[in-house]
């Protein structure tokens, strides 16, 4: 093979395109590959349909229309072959103790610790979310670990923990992993607790209330079109959930999250009240929570105290019984009151129990029943 | 259309041009103050960061060139119109404001806050309603007056207009601490535009005319005492504001709402009146550890640390800012907390500046917050060499406390990558750290180690804050927390330097997390124009394009230097950008009258000229950053840029072959285009992904490939 001669402009575009190129190398100085590689569990999950144009998933009210090699909107079911699979099965990406207060829990095992655990995804949008970074992912997009449902209730049981929660994103999108790991910690004498946004159809509710012991239910707005723009979601479904965990026997306590300018109208929060109470709702434990700006809502100010303190009266004078104000430390509004003698029968410091006036389930001062699992 | 047989230069056309050249000056007057108050008011409106520049720029340019060009097509560049155009400019200066405002509420309602797509479509749109008209201004009087004298008066209008620019340039900068809001300053542009038009227009003969002159001067007169600026805060924050703290670097805004009050800096919600026990957490750790801290500096500290540190006996609290609105801010919740303000010394300077001036304070805490550095203003403290001038400032026993990020169980790849990279910054100028985990995550660096309990020292001021009560606050849970972060932290990351800014490019990741557009949609299809640039532009025009990348990235990645070091880009935004247009302007006369090497013949040598400069640009600046040098030398690279950018429009105007329209509109569109796209990648791409120095690096090579490829004879 011949030499060519190369011209002197050739060598110039070689040489330039050479030179250009060489900044490349100094983009090195990466920062290591941090421990730990997407963690992907395919699992065959429950509640779907087979349709001549997809799968149709029947867990959540969205009820996607998965195609072929598609996510449904909570980006952790997926159809392969024209079966359903759950890729949020033993990869958790969060794993923590926390008190039971946090979650919140006040009524039910106060002053114990709960083996929270979350999987990447979610099947709302809440544009203020709180843990957005974990819920509207995909489970394979974030760092995880292997902790399979037996390995759950050991880990639970080791850390000392009471319960197992299913937090910070949603629960219903790992449902599967729920279920599953919810029998091994009854198995080893711990409870199992949801913290959700109850946005889940009826049936796999139901199958749900068998493992779960607590809940606590976003009800994030009590209007259907403040639901659809702030979350995603509608509110009808997430009703149902509160009515039909109540029938089940599930102790159950409601959050509802006070966004200014969204949610914070004194008559839907009047509205939503009298629906609770005519529902029976009269001994669930209500915590209106304080909104810090956050996510897609930066541009807002925190709750104003004195929105979530007029929430609350009018909780209480609609005969709710046990109204509480969260994300506000040391407020008085976190104190557990007698709703007969008014006394406080329970004292919260942040996360620490103080004194406790409870005895066996009553008031110490009047005997009145104080509903909730002490 | 000029017509070169029209007249001799006579009195008339004399008195025309004085006219006509005053209208341009205006123009230019108005134009930089538009800019940078735009500018700013883009910023603090929509919370963006200084990327903004970069991209604003862009549309700038591009907009004004499209003005420029479309105007061509006029027919006739009759004086009558004139005065038209001075309306039109002021007006549509006021629209674009307004703009901002009501795409806010539109596109933007109930604190929504803008994705990457909204900030680029309302800044495009913005840049669109006032620079599309303003640029025509140029080609018309260009032409009118060309017409008028019957010369060539394209020069003239164009030295008119960067008179204008550079007053107003100086002008800001030096009144920049007696900032008034964006509104005053528009309807005082609005005024001096009307005028002008009148001006141009006189004398008016017709009665109706005149009346309507009258009615309309009196409208815009009382236009200055409209309250626009509460009106459209109002608009946007749903609540009356009682009233705006301003600084060069942002504006704090007191919004009354049910019956509390809510601080809202540049839009983003930063404080309410309850609010700042909430950072009580920022600060008492730190405080609790050491046995008896007399001084406490604050940088870049959050709302309402004063009045927590208050509460320790016989602690005197030093709060540094270059920020008067925050001093301003941080004064009236001191005398809300009804806290002695006799313990507190408020400093306005910039604390990089400051403490390496000081040589005799020492203290025993400094705390540099605040959060992630989601722009290069806070990015500048947590650089190596900041903490390493902390240690300077710290008593041998001394802590320094930073970070402030939200704890988390579930931390992402970024914020882990942030958690290190702090870390690690930290640890380059302390020994020994330790690391608290509440709801904040942040570390305490010190030459000593330090040992003690957390709850060890001030019981007393610790029974007063229920956010770190131990009771609030159980061990278990902070040993757990601190745990977790200990696991999440590697060695060996980079420490973030000035140059190469890891924190502010792991930050703005951090941020895309929630962005609907991903950024490397952008780059395609600006790496695909920044290809058919090259393709569809011969000749000399490939060299103007590409110098046109290179200086517009290059004047970008110089502010966004700036504001590493000095701390003021907003405030000396207008004073470089109108001194790197005077460049140009010289640079264009030196290259028309070819003086030394500013000729044709030795295009290519200004490109390679030209990589020479940006490769070495942030290099030299990293060197002097912190002498008196800085800001003479920067001003000397910014001229050095402008007058070789200048000098390579005429060569190139004077190679490419052609008609004189044909070619003067191929240079001037490969020129805007090429400084639009140069400086948009800059922004959103160069520098946030390769840092300042790659930058330079990159467009040096890209220009120096274009100037070695012109050379024609080895």
């Amino acid at each position: 093979m011949g030499r060519r001669k190369i011209s002197k402009r050739e060598f110039l575009k070689i040489s330039g395109t050479a030179l250009a190129g060489s900044p490349f190398c100094l983009f090195g100085n990466k920062l290591p590959a941090l421990a730990g590689l997407p963690g992907v569990n395919r699992f065959p999950a429950k509640y779907s349909i087979s349709t001549p144009r997809g799968v149709r998933c029947q867990l959540c009210p969205n009820n996607c229309k998965i195609e072929e090699g598609d996510r449904g909107d909570c980006r952790t079911r997926i159809n392969k072959g024209g079966e359903l699979y759950t890729l949020a099965y033993g990869n958790p990406c969060a794993v923590h103790v926390d008190p039971i207060e946090k979650k919140p829990l006040n009524h039910f095992l106060p002053g114990t610790t709960s083996f929270s655990i979350a999987t990447g995804g979610c099947n709302l949008a809440c544009l203020n979310c709180q843990n957005w970074q974990i819920s509207q992912k995909k489970p394979d997009e974030l760092q995880t670990i292997e902790l399979m449902p037996e390995k759950v209730a050991l880990e639970a049981k080791n850390r000392g923990c009471t319960s197992v929660a299913y937090t910070y994103s949603e629960p219903v999108v790992f449902y599967e992993y729920t279920t599953d790991s919810a029998g091994y910690v009854h198995d080893l004498g711990m409870k199992n607790v949801i913290v959700s946004a109850g946005y889940i159809e009826e049936q796999p509710l139901r199958e749900w209330c068998q493992y779960i012991d607590a809940a606590n239910i976003d009800l994030k707005s009590f209007r259907d079109e403040t639901y659809q723009q702030l979350n995603g979601g509608t509110l009808e479904p997430v009703l149902n959930t509160l009515k039909v965990l109540k029938e089940e026997g599930v102790w159950l306590e409601i959050t509802n999250l006070i966004v200014p300018d969204w949610t914070d109208d004194a008559g839907m929060i009047e509205e939503m009240c009298q629906w609770l109470v005519k529902n029976g709702f009269e001994d669930t434990p209500l915590h209106f929570s304080r909104f810090t700006p956050m996510y897609k809502l930066a541009h807002l100010p925190a709750t104003p105290l004195a929105i979530l303190e007029e929430a609350r009266r009018i909780a209480l004078s609609e005969g709710l019984r046990f109204v509480y104000i969260g994300n506000v430390p040391g407020h008085s509004g976190q104190d557990t009151y007698c709703p007969s003698c008014k006394k406080k029968v329970l004292d919260r410091s942040g996360f620490r129990i103080g004194e406790n006036h409870i005895k066996d389930g009553h008031c110490d001062f009047c005997g009145e029943s104080i509903a909730g699992v002490w | 259309m000029l017509n070169s047989n029209s007249r001799d230069f006579s009195k008339e056309s004399s008195h025309f041009l004085f006219k006509g050249r005053l209208a341009v000056f205006v123009s230019g007057f108005t134009m930089l103050l538009v800019q940078v108050v735009l500018l700013r008011e883009l910023s603090s409106l929509y919370a963006v960061n200084e990327l903004i520049v970069g991209v604003f720029l862009s549309f700038w340019m591009f907009f004004a060139g499209l003005g420029a060009f479309v105007a061509r097509f006029f027919r006739g560049f009759r004086w009558q119109y004139s005065g038209l155009f001075p309306l039109i400019s002021g007006a549509t200066a006021l629209m674009a404001l307004w703009w901002l405002y009501l795409a806010k509420e539109w596109l933007l309602p109930m604190g929504v806050s803008p994705g990457l797509s909204d900030w680029i479509f309302i800044t495009a749109l913005a840049a669109f309603i006032f620079c599309f008209p303003t640029g025509m201004m140029f080609t018309w009087f260009s032409a009118v007056l060309s017409n008028k004298s019957g010369s060539r008066e394209t020069e003239g209008v164009y030295m008119a207009e960067q008179g204008g620019s550079l007053l107003a340039g100086f002008l800001f900068y030096l009144a920049a601490s007696f900032w008034v809001n964006a509104f005053t300053t528009f309807s005082f542009l609005v005024l001096l535009n009307f005028l002008t038009g009148l001006y141009l227009s006189a004398p008016v003969r017709k009665l109706f005319l005149r009346g309507l002159s009258v009615v309309s001067l009196l409208f815009v007169v009382l236009l200055w005492f409209v309250p626009q600026y509460e009106t459209a805060r109002e608009m946007v924050l749903h609540k009356s504001v009682g009233h705006t703290f301003f600084s060069p670097h942002g504006s704090v805004d007191v919004v009354e709402r049910d019956g509390e009050i809510d601080f809202f800096k540049n839009g983003n919600f930063i404080s309410g009146a309850i609010v700042p026990r909430k950072t009580e957490e920022l600060l008492h750790p730190v405080l609790l550890v050491h046995p008896s801290p007399r001084k406490l500096l604050l940088v870049n500290a959050s709302v309402g640390l004063i009045p927590e540190a208050l509460k320790y006996d016989s602690l005197k609290v030093v709060f540094l800012s270059s920020d008067n609105a925050r001093i301003e801010l941080e004064k009236e919740l001191l005398e809300l907390s009804g806290k002695p303000a006799s313990r507190v010394d408020f400093i306005h300077a910039d604390p990089v500046n400051y403490l390496e001036k000081q040589s005799s304070e020492n203290y025993d805490v400094v705390l540099v917050g605040k959060g992630i550095p989601y722009n290069l203003a806070s990015t500048r403290f947590f650089t190596g060499s900041f903490f390493a001038l902390i240690t300077r400032h710290l008593s041998p026993d001394g802590i320094l406390a930073t970070g402030g990020i939200d704890y988390s169980p579930l931390w992402t790849s970024h914020r882990q990558e942030i958690l290190m990279v702090m870390h690690e910054t930290v640890n380059g100028a302390f020994p020994f750290l330790r690391i608290w985990a509440g709801e904040k995550v942040f570390f305490m660096g010190s030459r000593q180690e330090i040992s003690n309990d957390w709850w060890q020292y001030h019981p007393a001021v610790l029974t007063e804050n229920v956010f770190l009560n131990p009771d609030f606050f159980p061990d278990y849970l902070l040993e757990g927390q601190i745990e977790h972060v200990r696991q999440s932290l590697r060695p060996n990351v980079p420490e973030n330097t000035r140059v190469r800014p890891v924190l502010f490019q792991l930050a703005l990741h951090d941020m895309g997390e929630f962005w609907d557009v991903k950024v490397y949609w952008f780059v395609v299809i600006l790496g695909a124009l920044l290809v058919a640039g090259l393709v569809l532009f011969r000749e000399s025009a490939k060299g103007v394009f590409m110098a046109g990348v290179v200086l517009g990235g290059m004047q970008i990645t110089l502010l966004l230097f700036w504001q590493l070091v000095m701390g003021d880009m907003f405030r000396a935004t207008g004073l470089l950008f109108s001194l790197f247009m005077a460049g140009l302007a010289v640079g264009a006369w030196l290259g028309r009258r070819e003086v030394l090497f500013f000729s044709p013949r030795f295009f290519p040598a200004l490109l390679i000229i030209l990589a020479v400069l940006s490769v070495s640009a942030i290099p030299v600046l990293d060197t002097i950053g912190h002498t008196w040098l800085f800001p003479l030398i920067t001003i000397g690279f910014v001229f050095g840029f402008s007058f070789i950018g200048g000098a390579i429009f005429v060569a190139g105007l004077s190679l490419h072959p052609g008609s004189v329209e044909k070619t003067a509109s191929v240079i001037y569109a490969a020129d805007v285009a090429g400084g639009a796209l140069g400086s948009f990648l800059s922004a959103i791409f160069f520098v946030p992904f390769t840092g300042m120095v790659n930058t330079g690096y990159l467009l040096g090579m890209a220009v120096l490939i274009a100037g070695l490829l012109m050379v024609k004879r080895l």
